[in-house]
């Protein structure tokens, strides 16, 4: 299936990441022009490097989430330079494990910075260009918290919440223009962040890290942690020319987790 | 993207004329095998015949109903006799007829329970266990499921309960490898919604003023969501809902 972006433009946030770098690639293979954003620039530039070698297009940009004023030079810079963003894949780093209760003002400011108004700021820069364009796909990737809370992930679920008010509303100021904005909502995707998770809660219970991921998986309808390409071939179809008609919803990649329909 | 549809075999309901017959066309034209279905042999007939000359193979054909409790083994058996293995299931069909709540009689709830909610869910049922490893299992919903819909107090009342039974099936099929999804329409442009809308002007245009992307969707940006939810691609999407609907479902 042909997915009609050929020669657009994305730029993927926390594209040297687990999930971005592989949504990076999969654009790439569909004959989409990449730009790389991490704030690690050696995984950013080891994205580019995969899909230059695979004959694709693409390019790294340093990117710090929390720096709203580096954020439009650095678009400014891209646009100019590079290509337009027709697609933005929205990916921000999980905060730290953490309760909700008792936590300080700075950490929830600092992290509603990063993981929420970064997404919003970025999104109002690129949208006028979408607009005049009459074409543009915003997608912002959250988390199954968002559904059913993660107990100890009470930074994420609460703040990532947030996003889904506003994608909606955006979904229907922007629908005029042939623009859609919708969320995707990973499970258990194998990524370090997900060891990393296993680990953090293996420590805090005192028991083997096997025995977390064991009882992790056996939850998952599927019997298994999803793999990184199966999330990006999804995010790669919503970008596409033939997700024309999905806006303001959103999609889990999730083998069934979430327990709720 | 290659969506891995090539050769699988795929059995589709109310596949004759709108969203089933769209999705049909689609899952073809990327190379799978269908096996059509939908109440009227003529129709069953006429399409089998016109898909084979362009995709010489990949089509056969049923006419079942499906509030029959036969039809599930019917379809099973005539997919496995022609190409051995099931690989996917679409129930597409036509909605309840229009009414309010209070209108509703009990013979008309009774008719769209056998017609919505059993019909779909025994075909489910029954293909499952029939289905390859990989396999998956799509029903067509509506956006009943999330909002009540004016005048349609039977879908409203019926496909929510769906929704649900095919979640369960999800569960319940752990392990199994066989996914299942529920594909959620918005207004769009089949015949027969441009039908019903051609008989209220008024009521047709104010309900399109209020999808966010400004327009009907087509039968076609339906299908090619189907397809690929059906494939292989989205082999990690399970146990839940895709809506296609230009944004208009109200709640998040």
């Amino acid at each position: 299936m042909d997915l009609g972006i050929i020669g657009r433009g994305a730029l993927v946030l926390g594209g040297g990441g687990g999930l971005g770098s592989e949504i990076a690639k999969s654009l790439a293979r569909e004959g989409v022009k990449v730009a790389v954003a991490d704030l690690v620039e050696a995984a950013a530039d080891s994205t580019v490097a995969a899909i230059l070698q695979e004959g694709g297009e693409a390019t790294a940009v340093s990117w710090d989430l929390a720096d709203h004023v580096a954020m439009e030079s650095t678009i400014d810079e891209l646009e100019a330079s590079h290509w337009p963003v027709d697609i933005l894949v929205n990916i921000t780093g999980g905060p730290p494990p953490s309760s909700v209760v008792e936590q300080s003002e700075e950490l929830w400011k600092e992290q509603f910075n990063g993981m929420v108004l970064s997404v919003i700021r970025l999104t109002d820069r690129l949208l006028p260009g979408m607009k005049a364009r009459g074409w543009g796909r915003i997608i912002t990737s959250t988390s199954s918290g968002i559904v059913t809370p993660i107990p100890n992930l009470g930074l994420s679920n609460a703040l990532r919440s947030a996003l889904v008010g506003w994608s909606k509303t955006l979904a229907r100021e922007v629908g005029e223009y042939g623009i859609t904005s919708n969320l995707v909502i990973p499970g258990r995707v194998a990524t370090r962040r997900i060891v990393f998770l296993d680990e953090a809660k293996a420590k805090r219970e005192g028991r083997p890290v096997e025995d977390v991921t064991k009882e992790s998986v056996a939850s998952i309808p599927v019997g298994r942690y999803g793999k990184p390409e199966e999330y990006a071939a999804a995010v790669t179809f919503l970008a596409s020319a033939h997700a024309s008609y999905i806006t303001g919803t959103s999609l889990r990649i999730d083998g069934g987790l979430i327990p709720s329909v | 993207m290659d969506l891995g549809l090539a050769d699988r075999v795929y059995i589709v309901t109310g596949a004759t004329s709108g969203l089933g017959a769209a999705c049909v066309a689609q899952l073809l034209a990327e190379g799978a095998r269908v096996l059509i279905s939908s109440r009227d042999q003529s129709r069953v007939t006429a399409a089998v015949v016109e898909h084979n000359e362009k995709y010489p193979g990949q089509v056969c054909g049923v006419a079942i109903d499906i509030v029959d409790p036969e039809a599930p083994g019917a379809l099973a058996r005539l997919a496995l006799a022609e190409w051995g293995r099931i690989d996917g299931l679409l129930v597409s069909g036509g909605g309840p007829p229009s009414t309010g709540f209070l209108g509703a009689t009990d013979d008309q709830w009774r008719a769209a329970f056998d017609s919505v909610f059993l019909g779909p869910l025994r075909i489910a049922r029954e293909i499952a266990s029939q289905l390859s490893a990989g396999g998956c299992i799509g029903v067509v919903l509506s956006g009943s499921v999330y909002s009540p819909i004016p005048e349609l107090a039977l879908s409203n009342g019926l496909r929510p309960g769906v929704a649900m039974a095919l979640k369960t099936l999800s569960d319940e099929l752990a392990g199994t490898g066989i996914r299942t999804v529920g594909l959620v329409p918005g207004r769009i442009e089949t015949a027969r919604t441009l039908e019903l809308d051609s008989a209220q002007p008024e009521v047709s245009a104010r309900r399109n003023s209020a999808i966010p992307a400004g327009r009907m969707g087509t039968p076609t940006e339906f299908a090619r969501v189907a397809a690929f939810m059906l494939s292989p691609a989205a082999s990690y999407v399970n146990g839940t809902n895709i809506v296609i609907d230009g944004g208009v479902k109200r709640s998040l």
